[in-house]
């Protein structure tokens, strides 16, 4: 591709939104408007790539795109589109996304105000002096209210008046407004070219024939094939392959110069090698300091999967490798469980996280799973003095060894309007919430501040946030530490036989309701068997709960069918089949279900 | 080993709510004409396939073979006998229903043979009756019998349902001890089971069907028993209960594993070590038998895994249980070592009991027995 270098012509920037304000849609028109892509190339929201993306309408990948520009002054722009996840669950890449540029547009849906991800991540651009454009999207809607949604942008940004833009990316009104705006309010990149290479990694992805592809924003020098290039985390050194750009779809340059927004290829061999945030320079005349802000991924939430079919373990193995291959803030090993057989422990970033590396295991790979109930890292001291850190109930010493317990604690941040503090609060105090802060941001709207165990937030708080709320709370959180907490283990035991799989840990109030609600649900899946079955809930040998599932009364086919016995056996291989779908545990046989009852809240 | 021929008769004067077996109203009479025509085709064919076997059991069932004149099946039983040998004492079933039998019918059929009779009565409760969809009440069922009584025939049994939509143990228990009072020989008790394309299967799976529970149908299960012991019903198979002498040797054939033939549509055939099922369309029926063909649609050989899980399945299903020299003797191996982990896995939950070399289902395991089948399949 030819282009000529002009850093002055050059604009990095990305959209900031919530789930569902517009932003794919604004960066289809976006596309559509420059001549990127033709209409017809436009399958619909052409940066989110992902099946489950579009379904969930949530930006999972950030990708990048290169967006020639003809200005209305009659000069050339190239743009640079950097997509960012819109969940909290990656507020890391978030933040590696936008120090990969200069600006952001800020879409705000005109008739549902700010939400509080929005603002997490508008706040994070600003700190990282990001220009910002406010843009009021969706103002064709009937129940738009843009002078109310601009107030409220003018008031919490302490943005003025002047600056918002109104748009509506759907009739494409106001889209070269902001292309407009993107020319002249935003700065073009600085950084010196001859200077020795930096250049940072916000992404990165992976091609069966290329390896591990870095998205790279070179901040300092020049790259380009053949050069010889070191990972400032690591130390390890590729030979470059190729680099190149988005238009959307891949496509060769000659090199990549400060200012500019690419990727390249260098038969790296998985994606734990390019670690979003990480620097890449040249392995001889290195850069003497790696760009700021680098972190490793921490996984904050974990799970036990299973194959249902125990059989199925070769793939699930497979299936993991390959998802790590795309996902390096995936981790996971080995899992024995008494109940469920072999599988895996896997981290995640955060909830949504999870959600969706289960989803993708069963759709893209066809697989189907038992996933436990999700668990943060909780850290023990022992009374002999160690500490560790587990994210397994079932790797808590038992309690005579144990001298105290802590849980990760965050700071969350709700956005609500006023008519719904009420309910907002009475939830979080029932989820053990330490009351901060409230503001009204404007007249109707209202920032909640509390201190709330992590726990809490994966078991069902954001639900019932959600349901209390008819939806119009939002959610953001950030990681603030370890808080002493009296937190117990609670066993089931069904039939008398401990099953590892249903452990949990929870606070000791809860325990009991907990314990409760547990085994009443699972006798209601568990199904009647030759044999009564006591269900019950325990804290060490102390029985705090129990249930019963009676034994079963009637089971015979007695129809005679006139002798077709191949109709009787039939029903009996059927019957025999759903069987073996369950699991085995002492005597009982306890079917799928069952292990997801610990998950989530009342139907 | 003998041979039982089952015949089906797949015509009804209307079906009822919960019926899913092969049947239609009863077509004008050149149809019934050439069905019975096409019977008779097929006893011919399997004649020269089975030929020699000595017949022990016919039983003639449907639908509702008492809607059809005596004349057919005079013809069908001639044709019968003509290409196979039938002992003295071959036990003949018609299934006749309470509404659709008159004397002088029940007459002829008994001159022709005809020995037992198996009346589709479900109830004696008619409100339940008339939900069910069936024709009759339970004047016709007393009247059924007395007629079938004068005609000289002693051997008849009555086939009910338990577990209806509505149907509380009082009402279960007054159908039995009405049934007692008719001093028939023989009682089959069904619970309901609903297959999806029927009208109340519809319903339920529509959740308009209030269905009694497990622990209820349990209860009328246990029940049956109960009502009909103190009056000289011996339970010889899991829906069974007959007065001594009179159990009913066809259906045994099926528990038994003894080699019977189906002529007619949809039906079930073990013959040698292969099962096999009739097609269930008219058209196909006719076609294959026009074509000097036999009319399966499925033709399954038995695998010996499966004719030996078979052998447990049906045979635990009678009083009398399974018996392990039997076992060895039909395939060459040890009971025990082929299923001797789960017979005492059942054991030791007192679901069966061993005796000798008699293996049989305890009495309540009965009502679970699917539960205990299942490990061997």
């Amino acid at each position: 591709m030819k282009q000529v270098y002009d850093q002055r012509k050059i604009r990095n920037f990305c959209i900031i939104a919530h789930i569902d304000h517009g932003k794919s849609t604004l960066a289809d028109r976006f596309l559509e408007y420059t001549g990127t892509l033709e209409e017809r190339d436009l399958k619909e929201q052409v940066l989110d790539h992902m099946e489950l993306e579009r379904e969930r309408g949530i930006t999972i990948k950030m990708k990048a795109v290169r967006i020639p520009y003809l200005a209305k002054n009659g000069e050339k722009y190239i743009l640079n589109l950097i997509d960012t996840p819109g969940h909290v669950d990656f507020s890391y890449e978030v933040s590696r996304s936008l120090a990969a540029c200069e600006g952001a547009v800020l879409v705000v849906d005109a008739a549902q105000g700010i939400e509080a991800q929005t603002l997490a991540n508008v706040y994070l651009a600003m700190e990282n002096d990001l220009e910002i454009i406010p843009v009021v999207n969706k103002i064709d809607l009937p129940n738009a209210d843009p002078e109310g949604v601009e107030k409220e942008i003018e008031d919490v940004l302490g943005i003025e008046p002047g600056e918002i833009i109104r748009a509506s990316a759907k009739t494409g009104l106001g889209v070269d407004d902001i292309l407009e705006a993107v020319v002249h309010r935003l700065p073009s990149p600085k950084g010196e070219p001859s200077a020795p290479l930096r250049a940072l990694i916000f992404d990165s992805m992976y091609d069966s024939y290329k390896g591990a592809i870095p998205f790279i924003r070179v901040k300092e020098g020049i790259i380009e094939k053949g050069h010889e290039i070191k990972m400032m985390s690591t130390g390890m050194t590729y030979e470059v392959n190729e680099v190149g750009v988005f238009t959307p779809s891949q496509e060769n340059v000659d090199k990549l110069r400060a200012g500019e927004v690419g990727y390249l290829t260098a038969s790296i061999k998985n994606v734990q090698d390019t670690r979003v945030g990480d620097t890449i320079t040249h392995s001889q005349v290195s850069a003497e300091e790696p760009l700021p802000g680098y972190q490793s991924a921490v996984p904050m939430v974990f799970c036990g999967l299973f194959p249902a079919d125990s059989s199925d373990y070769i793939n699930l193995t497979e299936a993991l490798e390959k998802l790590q291959l795309n996902d390096a803030s995936l981790i996971y090993e080995k899992e024995n469980s008494v109940a469920l057989g072999f599988g895996f422990r896997c981290g995640f970033l955060g909830l949504l996280h999870m959600e969706i590396m289960q989803e993708r295991l069963e759709r893209e790979y066809d697989l189907d799973l038992i996933t436990t109930a999700p668990s943060v890292i909780y850290k023990v001291t022992k009374t002999n003095g160690e500490v560790i850190y587990i994210d397994n109930p079932t790797e808590l010493p038992p309690f005579t060894e144990v001298e105290k317990m802590e849980e990760p604690s965050v700071k969350a941040t709700i956005m609500v309007p006023n008519d719904y503090v009420g309910p907002v609060m009475e939830l979080a105090e029932d989820r053990r919430g330490e009351f901060l802060n409230m503001e009204y941001i404007t007249k109707t709207r209202v920032v909640l501040t509390y201190h709330l165990p992590m726990a809490e937030i994966i078991y069902d708080f954001f639900d019932l946030l959600k349901s209390g709320t008819r939806g119009f709370a939002s959610l953001d959180y950030t990681m603030e530490g370890y808080k002493e907490a009296d937190l117990v283990k609670v066993d089931i035991l069904i039939a008398g036989e401990p099953v590892d799989a249903l452990s949990f840990i929870v606070h000791e109030d809860e325990a009991h309701s907990r314990g409760r609600i547990l085994t009443e649900r699972l006798r209601k899946l568990i199904p009647r068997q030759l044999f009564e079955i006591p269900i019950q809930a325990a804290i060490g040998n102390k029985i705090i709960a129990r249930e019963n599932v009676k034994a079963l009364r009637k089971n015979v086919l007695d129809k005679c069918y006139g002798g077709d016995i191949t109709r009787k056996r039939k029903l009996l291989e059927r019957q025999k089949r759903g069987k073996k779908r369950m699991k085995q545990v002492g005597n009982v046989e306890i079917p799928q279900e069952a292990f997801m009852a610990v998950l989530g809240i009342d139907e | 080993m003998g041979l039982g021929i089952y015949v089906h008769i797949p015509f009804c004067i209307k079906k009822c709510n919960y019926c899913d077996y092969v049947s239609f109203p009863l077509p004008n009479d050149k149809r019934v004409a050439e069905y019975i025509m096409a019977l008779k085709k097929e006893i011919r064919l399997w004649a020269k396939a089975a030929h020699g076997d000595l017949v022990e059991t016919i039983y003639i069932g449907g639908g509702t073979p008492s809607l059809l004149s005596p004349r057919y099946i005079q013809s069908i039983l001639r044709a019968i006998k003509r290409n196979f040998n039938l002992v003295r004492d071959t036990e003949i079933t018609i299934e006749a229903n309470p509404c659709t039998i008159s004397g002088p019918d029940v007459k002829q059929l008994a001159e022709l043979g005809i020995n037992r009779v198996s009346l589709g009565v479900q109830a004696m409760d008619n409100k339940l009756l008339r939900e069910m969809g069936r024709m009759h009440d339970a004047d016709h069922v007393n009247n059924a019998v007395s007629v079938v009584k004068k005609a000289g025939i002693k051997n008849i049994n009555t086939d009910l349902i338990y577990g209806l939509p509505g149907q509380t143990l009082d009402q279960w228990g007054e159908t039995l001890e009405n049934i007692i009072l008719l001093g028939v020989k023989h009682v089959s008790a069904y619970g309901l089971t609903l297959e999806d394309d029927t009208p109340w299967g519809r319903k339920m799976s529509q959740g308009h069907l209030l269905l009694p529970g497990q622990d209820l149908c349990g209860e009328m299960y246990d029940s049956i028993d109960r009502a009909l012991t103190p009056y000289g019903f011996e339970q010889y198979e899991i829906s069974s209960f007959s007065k001594p002498g009179f159990q009913c040797k066809h259906n045994l054939r099926y528990w038994l594993r003894k080699p019977y033939i189906g002529i007619g549509l949809g039906a079930a055939s073990l013959y040698g070590s292969c099962r096999y099922v009739n097609h269930w369309e008219m058209y196909a029926y006719l076609r294959a038998l026009n074509e000097d063909r036999l009319p399966s649609a499925e033709k399954e050989e038995l695998s010996l895994e499966q004719e030996m899980a078979e052998f447990m399945f049906l045979g635990l299903r009678t009083s009398k249980g399974v018996n392990a020299a039997d076992f060895e003797k039909n395939f060459g191996k040890e009971l025990g070592i082929i299923y001797g982990r789960e017979i005492n896995h059942f054991k030791e939950l007192g679901f069966l009991v061993e005796n000798n070399e008699n293996i049989r289902l305890s009495h309540r395991a009965f009502a679970v027995a699917n539960e205990i089948f299942l490990s061997f399949v």
